[in-house]
């Protein structure tokens, strides 16, 4: 029987499972550069006691200007396809802040080299942005082995260690926070468009402790082009169920998708077990979604989404138990080409104690030759307490210049629970060269 | 305001509105009218046309190749397809003019409106562009029926006058002979660039309005799906610690994408992680939290600045911590994730106020070793 399985096991890996000619992909290089300048004040909450109002009392603006500077580059296919580089690194400076505070800042946010040693088994190095392994994803700094056969078969191995995202004045960088190593594997079959599936295993440490060991599980399946089905839940060993989804879709006409969803989530249980907040009880949450996507034309899109909610202490008493429920509404125009477009999002959210109205309209489109302007309004309303509303009104232009250049300036006027008025500004001045077009 | 500065802000406005208002005839776009029906009617093979295709390279009789030597300026210019002098054609799969004279002698064919939409800016023959690596010469090679076993519809059909060839639909390839190259995502055997295509186009991948919710599960089903159109760094626009600039700050032209933290998800940060907390923590971790409320000196301890209400420490309060910390635990750990030993054990201990925090049979199961909380009372023996 092990036989047999290795067997099977060394077929599936046995590098002639795809020719040698796989090797033959072509060299596809994207760069992209971003220079930003930012202005939007900071507050900082300092007891002023002498201040005449009571907003200056509190809350107190630090102003600056950061100057950010991003370079991103994907390369595939180097070396007769058998490399691939991938790299996304930023740095910042802000001579506006004291001395005494962070002047400057920078990091790699992704870099890494993947090389194919042995069509179709490739292995890679460096950090990495993995969707898998912990629900939000997992940066690591470390080390990889991926295959992924004819068949359909993926098989992915990794080891390293997590890095974690510490704030600074003027960005948040990242650092080797509490988790030590990770490391884990998964295992997943594809035919794409029709079956996804994957299941995998990780496991965390930090401070001595076996944080995480979380288990992942997801399918997604489309049947006829009709039947649309997502299922995925995160286990942890030690804990239990983090949190479970599943949604069936089926296309009743080509115009309208209605959907079916539950949702369950333990909040409480995503805090890894050397924070000592995770032994508090927290509450639990259930939902249910009814929802239905309608194509009104090949450009026109809109959603309406309807959810009870209903949360629970795990064991608790009977009025622990509240309900709440959430709303929302999306209408899309984007046509093809992108001439112009065109959203409206309403989401209504109700949790008993804490009820949220949030809307946002935005625009797109060419106002003069290469120029295009892009309104927007977003809004939040926050019905148990006022003085939290959050308006914001924001500009845009963006001017391409050349064939690769671009530059937007975006102008933000809000009003938040902290500043009734402010003025936020952004000049982005952009660099695209892709080798595979224009 | 002067007379002379009257003048010359009226002189100004007109010149800006005459800037605005100045139009720019559209260009005459020329097309090539033709009809594969009427030609393949009367019994034109498609390869005395799309010479370059035909696997041996070598033309029908009594067809010029293409390529032939010319012998004489006359025929030499006749060859050479116009707007492209000096230069390759546009689509080298196309006939050039001298290939469809050869065939349409007759007077009335001579004229240029007789092929040509608009004339007077004659153009060839469009590339099409559908962005595939594909050799005709190595499909037609295998097939007796070539062309119209791809492009084509069957020839006894009365719709054959009314025929052109279509693109084959991708089906047509990953359900026969390239159904491995699918399986093992190798797309970019075939296309030389996904990111060209519409995304309402992309048959195996859909984004409809609501996709953010479910972008997650999608993606960690197939990621490598999901990289075949995006750039693996693609993820990391938003996935990073990075600058203090959002996401959708970034990309403002882009309005109808949606995102996490759009339309000022600061100033609603608050509201919106009381509502979902799991939402947070999946990406940012407590510290995360901690850090920027430690730097804007929000929480950090229930001193002077401390955000919370009067009663917050009262156990009999109803506005105190522990119902709270019942609804809403990371919330606490968006500012006491770093301290919460020194904050919360002093009083959560056995003999001190709050009292035992162990519920009745609360040690069975549990490992002091590997639960952090443990280890601030119950030291590990060496």
């Amino acid at each position: 029987m092990c036989a047999a399985l290795c067997g099977v096991l060394l077929t599936w890996l046995a590098p002639s499972a795809v020719s040698a000619d796989a090797f033959d992909q072509p060299e596809h290089v994207v760069v992209r550069h971003d220079t930003i300048l930012n202005y939007a004040p900071r507050y900082e909450l300092r007891i002023d006691d002498a201040a005449a109002s009571s907003a200056a009392r509190f809350w107190h603006r630090v102003q600056q200007l950061p100057l950010y500077d991003r370079v991103t580059l994907d390369a595939d296919g180097l070396a007769h396809g058998a490399l691939d580089v991938h790299i996304m690194a930023w740095g910042a400076g802000d001579l506006t802040l004291p001395a005494d505070r962070q002047l400057a800042s920078g990091d790699f946010a992704v870099a890494y080299a993947r090389a194919k040693v042995l069509e179709p088994i490739s292995v890679w190095g460096g950090r990495r942005f993995l969707t898998w392994g912990l629900p939000g994803g997992l940066h690591l700094d470390g080390i990889g082995i991926e295959q992924r056969s004819a068949m359909g078969l993926h098989f992915e191995a990794i080891a390293g260690r997590p890095v974690g995202s510490v704030f600074t004045p003027i960005g948040a960088h990242s650092e080797y926070v509490e988790p030590t190593v990770a490391y884990g594997a998964r295992l997943g079959y594809e035919r794409p468009g029709q079956l996804a599936a994957g299941v995998s295993f990780l496991e965390r440490w930090g401070h001595g402790i076996a944080t995480n060991r979380t288990v992942m599980a997801t399918v997604a399946y489309r049947s006829s082009d009709r039947l649309d089905m997502l299922a995925t839940s995160t286990f942890d060993m030690g804990a239990g169920l983090e949190e479970a989804r599943a949604q069936v879709a089926y296309l009743v006409s080509d115009a309208i998708e209605p959907d079916l969803g539950i949702v369950h989530a333990d909040p409480q249980k995503l805090l890894p077990s050397w924070s000592i907040l995770s032994m508090f009880a927290a509450d639990v949450y259930d939902e249910g979604v009814l929802g239905v996507t309608m194509r009104l034309s090949r450009a026109v899109s809109t959603r309406l989404e309807l959810a009870g909610r209903r949360a629970y202490l795990p064991g608790g008493q009977h009025d622990d138990v509240h309900f709440g429920h959430r709303a929302d509404a999306i209408l899309r125009y984007v046509p093809v080409p992108k001439e112009a477009e065109f959203i409206v999002e309403l989401s209504r959210r109700d949790e008993a104690t804490t009820t949220l109205d949030v809307g946002r309209v935005g625009a797109s489109f060419r106002a003069y030759r290469r120029l295009r302007i892009a309104p927007e309004v977003g809004a939040a309303i926050d019905e148990n307490a006022q003085k939290r509303t959050a308006l914001l009104v924001r500009g845009s232009a963006e001017l391409p210049f050349g064939s690769r250049w671009s530059s937007v300036l975006t102008v933000d006027l809000a009003r938040t629970p902290v500043a009734l008025a402010e003025v936020r500004s952004m000049l982005r001045v952009s660099y695209r060269f892709d080798s595979g077009g224009p | 305001m002067t007379y002379r500065m009257r003048r010359l802000a009226m002189a100004l406005s007109v010149a800006l509105l005459a800037g605005c208002t100045q139009h720019t005839p559209p260009r005459a776009h020329d097309t090539i009218k033709f009809s594969h029906g009427t030609h393949l009617r009367q019994g034109t093979q498609c390869t005395h046309c799309h010479a370059v295709i035909r696997p041996s390279g070598v033309l029908a009789p009594g067809i010029a190749p293409a390529d032939a030597t010319p012998q004489t300026a006359d025929e030499a210019l006749a060859a050479m397809p116009l707007r492209v002098q000096g230069g390759a054609p546009k689509n080298p799969k196309m006939p050039t003019e001298a290939q469809c004279r050869q065939c349409h002698t007759k007077p009335e064919e001579q004229r240029c409106g007789f092929c040509h939409t608009h004339p007077e800016a004659a153009d060839t023959f469009a590339s099409e562009g559908h962005g595939l690596h594909f050799d005709h010469q190595a499909h037609s090679g295998r097939h007796a029926d070539v062309c119209m076993r791809c492009h084509g519809v069957d020839l006894s059909q009365s719709s054959v006058s009314s025929f052109e060839p279509r693109i084959p639909p991708m089906r047509s390839c990953t359900q026969t002979c390239h159904a491995e190259d699918l399986s093992a995502l190798h797309c970019s055997r075939c296309h030389t660039d996904l990111h060209r295509y519409p995304k309402p186009d992309m048959r195996v991948v859909r984004h409809p309005p609501g996709f953010l919710h479910q972008h997650g599960a999608r993606a960690r089903a197939s990621d490598g799906l999901c990289s075949q159109c995006h750039e693996p760094t693609f993820c990391s626009d938003c996935h990073t610690a990075s600058p203090n600039v959002s996401a959708d700050l970034l990309a403002p032209m882009d309005v109808t994408r949606q995102f996490i933290h759009s339309a000022d998800f600061r100033a609603r940060h608050p509201s919106e992680a009381r509502l979902d907390q799991a939402t947070c923590l999946r990406c940012h971790g407590p510290s995360f939290c901690d850090g920027c409320h430690r730097e804007t000196g929000v929480g950090g301890g229930v001193g002077q600045s401390s955000p919370h209400p009067p009663g917050w420490l009262d156990p009999l309060s109803p506005r105190g911590h522990a119902r709270e910390a019942r609804r809403n635990i990371l919330t606490c750990a968006a500012c006491h994730e770093s301290d919460a030993e020194r904050l919360c054990v002093p009083c959560h201990r056995v003999g001190s106020i709050a009292g035992n925090p162990h519920p009745a049979g609360f040690g069975v199961g549990i490992d002091p070793n590997q639960r952090g909380v443990c280890r601030v009372c119950h030291t590990r023996s060496p």
